[in-house]
This record gives structure tokens, C-alpha cells and sequence, in this order.
């Protein structure tokens, strides 16, 4: 009995550290809602004109504007089978230029992640290729608890400057222009995605390329320019 | 008795510290609280689970078994008793092998140093020191099996 009461500190004190350190992991679960990106409170800044991130020359006679959600499968249903095709035949062919527009709907959890992916991709000039790998990787990240390991693996994968992608993301700074997209579209009465304008008149449904190759038909039906500018990847804002 | 003692408030910390980062490689923590941004770099790199389960969780389990050891063996019965010492030595002997290969794996292949790993290191190779110790101070009366 001896040793028995000769350890009763000895065990108070574990029992005190487990219950400290039990207190702590606790309270870091605690802080996975609001350590999220997605609990950023919105910017006050709103955009006034169009934003984004465009593809295409500038001299293309149509504009269309894709507002988006990464997490949305409509989205990427249209960015895997229709988009490949657009892209191919009409911008790269001087006819289209595109425009994404950010608008990250509030149902989905790690959209804002997403988006603060591509936007730090953009700011290497492959937010293109950061577009595909999270639409085509959409299944995967959707419903993971930590979606951000699957964007720095695909930053990792399309080439990105993995520590300044990192950098990017912990700051968060690019945020806020992903916000002002969506302002931009609440302001054209946008809610739902994907949304479609095409030289600003909105479409009624998500078209698929046959239905936009025949829209862009019918505003600019001459010959495409002989000089169509290749595609810019991840182009300036405007 | 008393490397026994230290062996368990040690074990105690380190299943602390494995908990942590195996709620966090399963989702349930935010970022890791680290400084240099190195912890997320490991922790999401291919090398933090092995056979799909998280590194962090075979700490909890090597942890556990370390606490459960060191307090059996400071329970009367067994206080005299030189195996939980051999015990402690043999599975903090492991972790400290297994221990060497994450570390090598962090500055050689990893390129970035995760805090809490290197903290866990340190932990074991404490708790194989002390046992170490203990273990020869039982050689020194006699009682080594």
C-alpha cells in the first residue's frame, strides 16, 4: 500500500495532463469550421463591372460568361464534356471569347476552397489547368473533410510553384476577387449555376457546344477572322 | 520505479500528440497549429499513412501501449517485476527505429519538417532512454531476466 499512496500525485498529475491535453484537441476540432476558408466573411468591396478570368482573344465577336461553382456537378458536367469542345472550335478560333466567373454557392463547403485554388493557380497563369483538375477531380474532393490536399496535389500536378501556391491559399488574399465575382452576379440576379451570358443576354438553360455553336452562328455568322488569337490561359481580370 | 514514472508521463504526452495529428490526417482538427506550414506539407504527403492507415494512428496505438505498460508497471504486483522495463525497452526501441525512418523521410525525401513529428521523436527516443536507464539500474540489482 505503500507504493499505492506514494503515487497517488504521480496520478493526479497524469490525470490533470490527460484532461489539459483531451481540453486542447478538443477545442483545435473546434476551430475546423471557422479555420475553414469558407468561413470568410464576405469582401466589401463589390465589383462594378465584369471580372473573372477570361479566355480568348479580344477581338472575338461573342462573349460568354460562365458563372460557376466548383463544387457543383452541373458545372462540371458542362467544364468535362462541353467546355473541351467550346474551347477547341470557337475560342481557340478567334469566334468566343470566355469568360469564368467565380460564384461559389453557400450550400457547398468546399467550393470557397476550390475557388481559392484556381484563383492561386491564376496567379501562376494556370488557372485553366487548375479549372480542369478540380472539375475533373470533383468526385474525389466534394465531400472530403480536408478538400485543400487534393488542390495542392493538383497544384503539384499542373507544375504550380508549390510554395507559392501554399503562400497563396494560407493568405487568402485572392478571396476576395472570387467574392466580387459573385457579387457581381446576385447584381444580374444570378442563383444557380451554371449561368450563361452570352454578350450579356442570359440564357435560359445550360447549353451543351451544339447549342452555343449555333447562338454564336447566329451573331457573327461571317467567317471566323483568318488571324484568330490563340487562347490565353489565365488572362488578366478586366 | 521512477523511469517507469517517466516513461508513463512521456507515453501520456506522446498518445496526447498522436491523437492530435490522427484527427487531424482523418479530418476532424483544422490546420495544424505549426509555424512553418512544413506540418500540412507532411501530413498530406503520400508518406503519412502506411497500409491506408494514418502514420499518426500506429503512434497512438505504440503510445498506448507504452502507457499501459509503464502504469502496470507501477501497480504493486509488478513494481518488482523487471518485464514491463524489457517491454518498455522493446516497443520504444521500435518507435524509435520507426521514428528515424519518418525523420529520414521528412529531411531527404519530404523537404520539410513537421514539428509535432520531430516532438514525437524526441518522445519516444526519451521514453527508450529512460527505460534504457531503468533497465540497467535493474541489471544492477540483479533481477534482469
Amino acid at each position: 500500500m505503500a507504493v499505492g499512496r506514494s503515487l497517488t500525485p504521480f496520478y493526479i498529475g497524469l490525470a490533470v495532463v490527460a484532461v489539459a491535453g483531451g481540453a486542447l484537441i478538443y477545442r483545435s476540432m473546434g476551430s475546423r469550421a471557422s479555420a475553414a476558408p469558407g468561413a470568410l466573411p464576405p469582401p466589401l468591396a463589390v465589383a462594378s463591372g465584369p471580372r473573372g478570368v477570361v479566355m480568348g482573344s479580344d477581338s472575338a465577336p461573342v462573349e460568354i460568361a460562365e458563372y460557376s461553382d466548383f463544387q457543383c456537378p452541373f458545372c462540371a458536367r458542362f467544364a468535362v464534356l462541353q467546355l473541351p469542345d467550346i474551347r477547341d472550335r470557337l475560342i481557340a478560333t478567334g469566334r468566343v471569347r470566355w469568360r469564368f466567373m467565380n460564384y461559389p454557392l453557400d450550400g457547398h463547403p468546399n467550393t470557397r476552397p476550390a475557388h481559392l485554388a484556381a484563383a492561386c493557380a491564376r496567379e501562376q497563369g494556370k488557372f485553366w489547368e487548375m479549372h480542369d483538375a478540380i472539375y475533373q477531380g470533383q468526385g474525389d474532393w466534394a465531400e472530403s473533410r480536408h478538400p485543400e490536399r487534393f488542390f495542392r496535389d493538383y497544384a503539384e500536378r499542373i507544375g504550380l510553384d508549390r510554395g507559392r501556391f501554399d503562400q497563396c491559399v494560407d493568405a487568402q488574399h485572392a478571396m476576395p476577387d472570387v467574392e466580387a465575382d459573385k457579387l457581381r452576379g446576385d447584381s444580374l440576379g444570378v442563383n444557380s449555376t451554371p449561368t450563361f451570358f452570352v454578350n450579356g443576354r442570359q440564357l435560359a438553360d445550360v447549353p451543351t457546344y451544339d447549342q452555343i455553336k449555333a447562338i454564336v452562328d447566329s451573331i457573327a455568322p461571317v467567317t471566323p477572322p483568318a488571324a484568330a488569337a490563340p487562347p490565353r490561359a489565365g488572362a488578366a481580370r478586366r | 520505479m521512477r523511469h517507469r514514472m517517466a516513461a508513463a508521463a512521456l507515453a501520456l504526452f506522446g498518445l496526447l500528440l498522436s491523437i492530435y495529428l490522427t484527427l487531424y490526417k482523418l479530418g476532424f482538427t483544422g490546420p495544424l497549429v505549426c509555424g512553418t506550414g512544413g506540418c500540412e506539407r507532411v501530413q498530406t504527403s503520400r508518406w503519412a499513412e502506411l497500409f491506408g492507415v494514418p502514420v499518426a494512428a500506429y503512434g497512438v496505438a505504440a503510445y498506448l501501449a507504452l502507457l499501459v505498460i509503464a502504469m502496470a508497471g507501477l501497480s504493486e504486483q509488478r513494481i518488482a517485476d523487471p518485464a514491463p522495463t524489457k517491454w518498455l525497452l522493446i516497443v520504444s526501441g521500435a518507435g524509435v527505429a520507426f521514428s528515424i525512418y519518418l525523420t529520414s523521410l521528412e529531411l531527404f525525401v519530404i523537404h520539410a519538417i513537421c514539428r509535432w513529428c520531430v516532438a514525437s521523436a524526441v518522445v519516444i527516443t526519451a521514453i527508450f532512454v529512460v527505460s534504457l536507464v531503468g533497465r540497467k539500474g535493474e541489471w544492477g540489482v540483479g533481477s534482469g531476466t
